[in-house]
């Protein structure tokens, strides 16, 4: 990463016609985006839109099937084995279900500590305590909870150790599929704070995923409406709540329910 | 009680509650999951639940319906249309659900039988409740399977329930709901697992049949901006009590309850940015612990010593609007 700072790219992903077929079904078709240093990304669009599809491509948990993925200049679709284990460091994922996404047999220590036994280099083993005692900090967690197993702990609390493994590795590029639509509304915005205090802190580049169109507009840069695999608008996130030109994103917004204005019950009695 | 029932004439519209609920608790061996509810329901009144994971909101819409099953422990007062609910045996109980009481849950393959098909499970309502001939009920299935938005419906009458999307699977949870037309319909985050979209249409089908018909509607949701769109009246529900309720659109914008307010704070349609999120402190709280005071206590940015010494009663903030805190007076002033 540090040799790449001096090729003069202003992009920290930039996806090119990113293709991806199950089968019959076309998840991704020709998807192309960029996505700037330090920026918040949202993907939404609707459950089967290919949203979770798109972020495991993009990490190659699954294959392309055609495309470029250009992780700061360089393309990951061409690397070996070896060489995205190593790229892997800098492109952290959380997943939507943090009841899923921890062994239930580890203890929050080992979930924290695990990402350092695969990257060795990054932590020796002698600062593990030290440094898992610090993200539990940073992430907010009480210290005794290095000792506890996922079942003790609530849904707001295992996103938080998601979060806190993700950052183990002080990734460039963190990509989040859905991370709090599991959770309560009043826990999400603890989460959501969370994420944007260290995503301040330390300057992460990010891929939100979501559907929560409320959400969305409270963090997001620029915003990518995705459609049965295709991106059907993108632009600054301000310009597509304010003046959305696609149909389809029009239909989202018209659906989310909000707080403000009227609701769907007052329009019928009028 | 029943001798003002004797005095009001049928079809007139009375003052009397269609639903009241007085000291419900439920217990699950040291698992307190209801802990004193009171909550009435007017005749085709719309009332939402609100409250976090956990509150006891499902717990106890089952509690009305009489599906609280052993070792679940029920007591206080369900009275449905002047019938008292608790303790009834399950044979009368049968009888109220479906043309008295209807329940749509969270999750439609929950609710349906996977090895029938859809047609046969709405059919068999009509034939074995109201003794209908097999035609005559298979006319009112596609009647009724119209009205919750399904197209074709003739031609749907033999798939089986994997064969719908979760969407339609839920308008068909609705329609069977419906089927004996309820006078109270209780959903229970009927629209949680679906997309925004799908939800919206749900949200309306939910609406529409209930000014259409009269019933009544205690819709639970933990989504403030969701109940906004189905109900008139609000009851928010904290550590399976009700702490406040009172007309929505009032108890939003003027809350008398720091519950209720740090709810609010925590939405994401209240704020323009991240920053101005205000979560609530803290966890949820123990559901075996039992409070001397407010249960609300340790996460309230309001709480005095007296708070954790003694249980607040309802308080009477405004005409309809009631909140169960020390502080309500001064909270719904904005003091
Ligand atoms: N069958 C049961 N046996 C034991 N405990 C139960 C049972 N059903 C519910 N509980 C407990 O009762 C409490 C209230 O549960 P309830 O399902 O009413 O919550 P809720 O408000 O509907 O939450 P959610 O928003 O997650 O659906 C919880 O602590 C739950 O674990
Ligand atoms: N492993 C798989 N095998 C076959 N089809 C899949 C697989 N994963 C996803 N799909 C299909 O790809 C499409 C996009 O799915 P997904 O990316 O999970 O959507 P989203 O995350 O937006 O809800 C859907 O049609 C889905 O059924
Ligand atoms: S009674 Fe006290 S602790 Fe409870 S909500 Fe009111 S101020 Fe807060
Ligand atoms: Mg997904
Ligand atoms: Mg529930």
């Amino acid at each position: 990463m540090a040799a790449d700072t001096k090729v003069a790219v202003t992009s920290v992903l930039k996806v090119e016609k990113l293709t991806k077929h199950f089968g019959q079904v076309t998840a991704l078709n020709a998807i192309d985006f960029e996505v700037a240093e330090g920026e918040i990304l949202a993907v939404v669009g609707e459950s089967g839109s290919g949203k979770s599809t798109l972020a495991r491509t993009i990490l190659r948990l699954l294959d392309a099937s055609s495309g470029r993925i250009l992780y700061r200049g360089k393309d990951l679709l061409g690397l070996t084995a070896a060489e995205m284990r190593a790229t892997r460091r800098h492109i952290q994922m959380i997943f939507q279900d943090p009841y899923a996404s921890l062994h239930p047999r580890r203890t929050v220590f080992e979930l924290v500590s695990e990402p350092w036994r695969v990257h060795s280099s990054v932590a020796p083993r002698r600062e593990w305590p030290q440094r898992v005692a610090a993200l539990l900090e940073q992430v907010g967690l009480p210290q005794a909870y290095a000792s506890l197993y996922p079942a003790r702990l609530s849904g707001g609390e295992r996103q938080r150790v998601a979060i806190a493994r993700a950052l183990a590795l002080r990734p460039d590029l963190l990509i989040l599929d859905e991370p709090v639509s599991a959770l309560d509304v009043s826990i999400q915005a603890q989460v959501i704070k969370l994420l944007m205090t260290l995503q301040q802190e330390i300057g992460f580049t990010s891929i939100f995923i979501s559907h929560d169109l409320a959400l969305v507009r409270l963090i997001a840069d620029k915003v990518i409406v995705m459609n049965r695999g295709r991106i059907v608008e993108q632009g600054p996130t301000q310009a597509i709540f304010a003046n959305p030109r696609d149909d389809y994103t029009r239909l989202l917004l018209a659906s989310s329910p909000e707080l403000v204005g009227e609701t769907a019950t007052k329009e019928q009695e009028a | 009680m029943t001798t003002e029932i004797l005095k009001r004439p049928a079809g007139e519209t009375s003052a009397r509650p269609l639903l009241s609920i007085a000291g419900l608790r439920v217990r699950y061996g040291r698992t307190h999951a209801v802990r004193g509810i009171d909550l009435d329901i007017m005749p085709g009144e719309s009332v939402a639940i609100l409250g976090e994971s956990g509150s006891g909101k499902s717990v106890t819409g089952k509690a009305v319906m009489g599906l609280i099953n052993p070792p679940g422990k029920v007591a206080g007062s369900v009275e449905f249309d002047g019938m008292q609910l608790v303790g009834r045996s399950e044979a009368s109980l049968r009888a109220v659900r479906g043309p008295g009481i209807a329940m749509v849950f969270q999750d439609s393959l929950d609710a349906l039988n996977p090895v029938f098909s859809i047609g046969s499970q709405i059919i068999e309502i009509f034939t074995v409740r109201l003794s209908w001939s097999g035609q005559q009920a298979r006319e009112e299935a596609i009647r009724l399977m119209l009205q919750v938005g399904i197209v074709n419906p003739e031609s749907r009458l033999d798939d089986y329930p994997h064969q719908f999307s979760g969407g339609m699977r839920q308008r068909i949870c609705i329609a069977m709901a419906i089927a004996l037309k309820p006078r109270l319909l209780i959903a229970d985050e009927p629209t949680t697992a679906l997309d925004v979209t799908v939800q919206a249409g749900i949200l309306k089908l939910i609406s529409q049949l209930q000014r259409d018909s009269g019933m009544a509607l205690l819709f639970v949701t933990h989504d403030l901006a969701v109940a906004r769109q189905v109900a008139r009246k609000l009851v928010v529900m904290y550590a399976g009590r009700v702490v406040e309720r009172g007309p929505i659109d009032d108890v939003f914008h003027r809350p008398a309850h720091p519950y209720t307010r740090a709810l609010l704070g925590s939405n994401p349609g209240s704020v323009k940015h991240w920053s101005e999120l205000k979560p609530i402190a803290g966890n949820p709280p123990d559901k075996s612990a039992v409070f001397t005071g407010c249960a609300f206590a340790p996460r309230c940015p309001r709480a005095v010593r007296m708070c954790s010494e003694r249980e607040p009663d309802f308080v009477t903030v405004a005409d309809g609007r009631q909140s169960r805190c020390h502080f309500a007076q001064e909270m719904f002033d904005g003091r």
